[in-house]
């Protein structure tokens, strides 16, 4: 069992997320960073299904009830286990009664801490992921407090490991984000999809998981447009009236009626979740066929490496 | 006609026509009945709304192309369309939760009394659900009944309180942000996360019927 003596800045339990419920207005959520979430997992011997903690900025403070094996991917916030420093991307032995807090984050944005056996939870719909806007999943839907106690799964034999430093988070103050055409492209005119293409767009402090509001050069259709609430997939960008495009994440509600000027390619959506507020994003244009190859080479990497032994 | 686009990389969006009417809503609902029924591997999940369908995909499993092919090929019976029902939803119009009604009541020149039989005369079509988890767009209010939303919205409001926004009427599923002019409450979960036979009152195409009740029996209201 862990539990928590310090909360940290907003820490979640989360998993791959709730699919098959949007239908009914569900939205997906899980977490952000797929890529590290995977990694973390991969760390401690688990399926890639497992619950994780999603640690943003400011880590949690943890008590180990019993001895444990953990990982920790993604943004780098200079974990202590017992006041020592320790890396990330690597296995870690955690001996009983140990402490786990987190310095500064140094880079990115989310941190991905997984345990050997993972954390015993109800699901709730198919998944643990902890959805707040509709207290669903986690411990009662919110995010983890002073006092919670969550009990670890047994853990299965496995070797220690190491992420390929390769895979390590790539966060960056400009990321370059790779979009395909929205279904509304079309509707904007010429200037502003110059200015979506070639100018950076700001990460607004208002961002969450449901999204990234951004600041820059404002977008615009040809005419008012008024459209009928459609779908909200990962990485959508949807310009409400103010001109400023919001890129939509995992927690986003599933229809959305303002125009969709562009979409996130699969391959790029865990880069992204590591950008903080106050870092740039560049919106750079692919086709459809690099975009799958992007996530097809990505998938095969991550096979290789997940399921090689 | 069916308009097909890609969306995203890992979505395709269908479109069944330019408005929203009866017919569209039930091409929409049809093909997310036999996407269902078909239970295709590579297809992650669906998303219905009033003229669109979203078919979410998995890249690693079909290509664009492949699905295109597959779609284009579906004999889609616009018959079967799943179980339509009609929910019957009772609403509280007491003041204590119609904390908007006298405004209503200002904007539209109808009683409060006028405006209850109004809301719950006539059922309303579900044209699709979204916005929050098990929330959905009523189809067909009264024009008698249409009224702005509030120039800034409230910062919480809590599931169940029932709403009018410009042309739509609803029901809050979660407690959440919102601009509708409350006109009442239902006990009634709209959504509802410990019952996992039922975690959403009402689907897309089913009906909705309002009905109205008292205070004592909102508070003696058992599910």
């Amino acid at each position: 069992m862990i539990s928590i003596t310090q909360p940290g800045f907003y820490t979640l339990i989360q998993d791959a997320g709730r699919a098959h419920y949007r239908s009914y207005g569900m939205p997906l959520s899980g977490v952000l960073d797929t890529d590290a979430y995977r990694l973390a997992n991969w760390l401690v011997g688990n399926t890639k299904q497992e619950a994780v903690l999603e640690i943003t900025l400011k880590g949690p403070v943890l008590k180990f009830h019993s001895a444990a094996m953990i990982g920790i991917t993604g943004a780098d916030l200079q974990p202590l286990l017992n006041g020592k420093p320790v890396p990330v991307n690597q296995t870690l032995s955690v001996p009983k009664d140990a402490v786990l807090q987190f310095g500064k984050c140094i880079k990115g944005c989310r941190a991905y801490l997984a345990f050997s056996g993972g954390l015993c939870l109800p699901k709730m719909m198919g998944s643990t992921a902890t959805y707040t806007e509709a207290k669903v999943g986690g411990l009662s839907g919110v995010p983890l407090q002073k006092g919670d106690c969550i009990p670890l799964g047994n853990p299965k034999a496995f070797q220690l490991r190491k992420v390929p430093s390769r895979l390590h988070c790539k966060a960056t103050k400009t990321l370059a984000v790779r979009v395909l055409p929205g279904p509304e492209n079309t509707l904007f005119d010429k200037k502003s999809l110059v200015s979506f293409e070639t100018s950076e767009y700001k990460i607004a402090t208002a961002s969450n998981r449901m999204g990234y509001r951004m600041e820059g050069l404002a977008l615009q259709t040809f005419h008012p447009v008024n459209l009928l609430s459609s779908g909200i997939v990962p990485g959508t960008i949807q310009v409400p009236p103010n001109g400023q495009p919001i890129v939509l994440l995992a927690d986003a509600q599933t229809t959305g009626g303002y125009p969709r000027i562009a979409n996130v390619i699969s391959a790029d959506l865990s880069f992204l979740a590591q950008q903080k507020p106050g870092d740039y994003l560049r919106f750079r244009m692919v086709t459809l066929a690099q975009a799958h190859d992007l996530w097809i080479q990505k998938e095969n990497m991550f096979a290789k490496l997940l399921d090689a032994d | 006609m069916i308009g097909y686009q890609n969306f995203g990389d890992a979505a395709i969006l269908l479109t069944f026509g330019e408005v929203y009417t009866e017919k569209v809503q039930l091409e929409v609902r049809a093909w997310a009945a036999h996407l269902r029924k078909v239970n295709l591997s590579y297809v992650a999940d669906l998303i219905p709304a009033y003229t669109t369908l979203t078919i979410l995909y998995k890249p690693s499993e079909i290509s664009y192309e492949e699905l295109l092919l597959v779609l284009k090929g579906m004999k889609v019976d616009p018959g079967v369309i799943g179980p339509e029902r009609v929910v019957k939803i009772p609403v509280c119009y007491d003041p204590v939760f119609g904390i908007d009604m006298q405004h209503v009541v200002a904007h539209t020149g109808l009683s409060a009394s006028q405006i209850i039989r109004l809301h719950t005369e006539q059922p309303y079509r579900v044209s699709m659900l979204g916005f929050t988890p098990g929330f959905f767009y009523l189809a067909g209010m009264d024009k008698r009944l249409f009224c702005p939303r509030k120039e800034s919205p409230r910062l919480r409001i809590e599931s169940g309180a029932v709403g009018i926004a410009g042309e739509q009427t609803g029901v809050y599923s979660v407690d959440s942000p919102g601009g509708w002019q409350l006109i009442g409450k239902t006990p009634v979960p709209i959504f509802d996360r410990f019952n996992k036979d039922a975690h959403f009152l009402v689907n897309q195409g089913d009906t909705v019927q309002f009905y109205s009740i008292d205070l004592e029996e909102f508070k003696n209201y058992k599910r």
